[in-house]
């Protein structure tokens, strides 16, 4: 009995070590994410975009200008002296929130001794709005002390001020189903077609099947295209039900309509049925296709700007970020979804995406051998 | 002249080893050349070569005058090729895998339909057109992967290993059907272990541990064995006679010369052609008073000189 078991382990373990490229991708691979994951995920959020609106330029108001300009945390990207202006850069997804020093800032500050500055925050992401508010905090709680000596410089009055911070959600506070909806989207657009795409090819391979199809006149684009099409168009299905799912279904928020969805929802399935392409050229064997596949799915959903957005990440690594297709997908469907934003405002994203499929569709056909060895 | 398919000096080296050795192999239009040689000799290898399948370490190959190093898709598309293991879709149907091949060589709507059932029909599966491949039996597979490789009607045909594991009927039924295409004007190269099928070719190529040892008719090759034809003479005993049998005209050798019996001895010789020599040989047993009894051809089979020559080659 044992050693029927003996046998059927110390083969499996030779079969494991046998190829390299196996050992690397069960063991190299998840060190290297586990790495990666920890200095990731070890800093604070840097250099969060942000627009500064300031309504009330009194020297109270600069103390916390200047804070805000000092801050780590933010990268104050515009400024400007109107709320409205500063509400429409974080609609527009220019910026992750923006700071309103209103109007009557100091003439509260003075009179009353208390006064409240706004926060206009994109609640798209999970961390961010979090750590936004928190660091806003922080600033005006330092800066109180200096902004009550200020008063007392120039009016000789000493007393107690407080600030409050009033959060201000473009289209409402989302709830969390609203937030997630996009990112499982994406997740299944992105990973049911380049599953099927990291398999096709050597799946091909493996059965033989490749031998009698490369004696054809079929050329390699002919071929990869041929084999892309189909799955683009599940993958496409797939994420326009479970938008409706989560929307219809479970009164999850969406502002976008239809051919929005579905722009954006195939420039996500082109790129990662190009990635797919890739990963099965790379592979030897379906084995190693599916695990390509399953690293990808772990790093994608660690590093695609959902569960950390990209200013969480440490700017050492951040590139890490701009290679995953998912991070142009959240960006851009999470604007029309949940922010409402149009189609041309998100453009960019679904450029991006478009260049994403066809740089790794041309490494596929570089490396893609006509031949079988 | 051109050939249906030319190797010059061909080379493959996988790492140490040498499957393919200057191979020089010449299969003439309208043939059916038979590449025979043991496992592991390098029929595949160089078949996949051919194919494009594989690059050679050294050497040229030409399908019909055409480099297949220099233009693989102009002589791919000469050639059907049949691959030793099935390597159609088991999950697509007979009719479905045939049309999907006929789409890449770009054959019409129309042309497909007819081509596609006139192939059923040759190779005998117009009854199952219906069945996904996966669920055929092994000959029934072998006949479909044949039909594939013949769907644009290709002039020249390679088949390798066509017959490998394939019951008697089957494999004469395929060696009819090569005649057949032949008769049709079509080059036939087909790769085989087995000898007595190799017969039926043209013309053979001998190749053993990546290297051309003999080429030619059957005839041709089991002649390079002894030079020439084995004949078995028995004659009533005289003691002069062996002796003088050394002056035969046609003669190459004497392997041979034992008693069966007090009254008669046998002499196997070698002569260099038994169809045109037979009267001579007759004619001189009567000048040198012998009394022959029986003057008969002794088969040489390709497996003898095969091993022959392999041995020689050694």
């Amino acid at each position: 009995m044992l050693e029927k078991l003996v046998a059927v382990v110390i083969k499996e373990f030779k079969q494991l070590v046998r190829d390299k490229r196996t050992i690397t991708l069960v063991i190299a691979l998840p060190l290297s994410i586990m790495l990666l994951f920890g200095v990731a995920y070890s800093g604070n959020p840097r250099d969060v975009a942000i627009a500064l609106a300031v309504e009330d330029s009194s020297p109270f108001s600069q103390i916390i200008i200047n804070r805000i300009l000092s801050s780590e945390t933010f990268d104050v990207r515009y400024i400007t002296d109107n709320l409205v202006t500063a509400q429409y850069y974080v609609e527009k997804g220019i910026v992750k929130a923006s700071v309103v020093i209103p109007e009557d800032f100091s003439e509260r500050l003075i009179i009353e001794g208390e006064s409240s500055i706004i926060v206009i925050i994109d609640p798209t992401w999970l961390n961010i709005p979090g750590a936004v508010q928190a660091e806003i905090n922080s600033i005006v709680s330092d800066a109180i002390e200096d902004i009550a000596k200020e008063i007392y410089k120039r009016y000789g009055i000493l007393k107690q001020v407080s600030i409050d911070v009033v959060p201000l959600y473009i289209r409402g506070n989302l709830k969390i189903i609203d937030i997630v909806g996009p990112a499982v989207m994406g997740v299944m657009v992105q990973q049911v077609p380049l599953t099927l795409a990291a398999i096709s090819i050597v799946r091909e391979r493996e059965k033989g099947t490749l031998e009698k199809l490369l004696t054809t006149p079929i050329g390699r684009l002919d071929l990869i295209l041929g084999k892309l099409i189909p799955y683009a168009v599940v993958g496409v299905i797939i994420g326009v039900i479970e938008l409706y799912i989560v929307t219809k279904g479970f009164g999850a928020v969406n502002y976008a309509s239809l051919p929005e969805v579905i722009v954006i929802t195939i420039a996500l399935a082109l790129a990662s049925l190009g990635l797919g392409i890739l990963f099965s050229i790379l592979s030897r064997n379906q084995l190693q296709a599916m695990q390509f596949s399953t690293f990808f799915l772990i790093m994608s959903y660690l590093f695609s700007g959902f569960l950390l957005p990209a200013e969480g990440i440490r700017p050492e690594i951040r590139i890490i970020i701009y290679l995953m297709p998912l991070y142009y997908f959240y960006e851009g469907a999470g604007g029309l979804i949940l922010r409402g934003a149009k189609l041309t405002d998100v453009l960019s994203y679904v450029i991006y995406l478009l260049i994403y499929a066809v740089i790794t569709l041309m490494i596929s056909l570089s490396l893609m051998s006509k031949r079988i060895e | 002249m051109t050939f249906a398919i030319e190797t010059r000096d061909l080379v493959k080296k996988f790492g140490n080893l040498t499957a393919v050795n200057h191979l020089n192999l010449r299969v003439r239009k309208g043939e059916i050349f038979a590449l025979l040689g043991p496992n592991g000799a390098g029929k595949t290898t160089t078949v996949r070569m051919i194919m494009g399948l594989i690059k050679p370490t050294a050497g040229e190959i030409f399908v019909d005058g055409v480099s297949v190093i220099k233009y693989p898709e102009i002589a791919k598309k000469k050639i059907g090729y049949v691959p030793q293991f099935f390597s159609l879709y088991a999950d697509l149907t007979v009719y479905e895998n045939l049309d999907f091949y006929g789409r890449i060589y770009g054959l019409s709507r129309e042309e497909r339909v007819k081509r596609i059932n006139e192939l059923l029909r040759i190779v005998e599966l117009s009854a199952y057109k219906d069945f996904l491949a996966g669920n055929l039996s092994g000959g029934m597979k072998r006949r479909l992967s044949l039909a594939a490789g013949l769907i644009h009607d290709p002039p020249i045909l390679i088949l390798d290993e066509p017959t490998a594991g394939v019951d008697p009927p089957l494999r004469r039924a395929f060696w009819k059907l090569f005649t057949d295409l032949k008769k049709e004007g079509k080059t036939i190269l087909v790769t085989t272990h087995y000898m007595d099928e190799a017969e039926k070719a043209d013309r053979i190529g001998l190749i053993s541990r990546g290297r051309l040892i003999a080429e030619g008719s059957p005839r041709d090759i089991k002649r390079m064995v002894y030079g020439g034809d084995v004949v078995r003479i028995v004659l009533r005993s005289y003691d002069t006679v062996y002796k003088r049998m050394r002056k035969l005209p046609v003669l190459v050798r004497i392997l041979e010369h034992k008693a069966i019996d007090n009254s008669r001895e046998e002499i196997v010789v070698v002569v260099k052609d038994f169809g045109t020599s037979l009267p001579e040989i007759t004619e001189f047993l009567k000048t040198i008073g012998a009394e022959p009894l029986l003057i008969e051809p002794v088969p040489v089979t390709l497996e003898d000189a095969f091993i022959a020559l392999t041995t020689r080659a050694q």
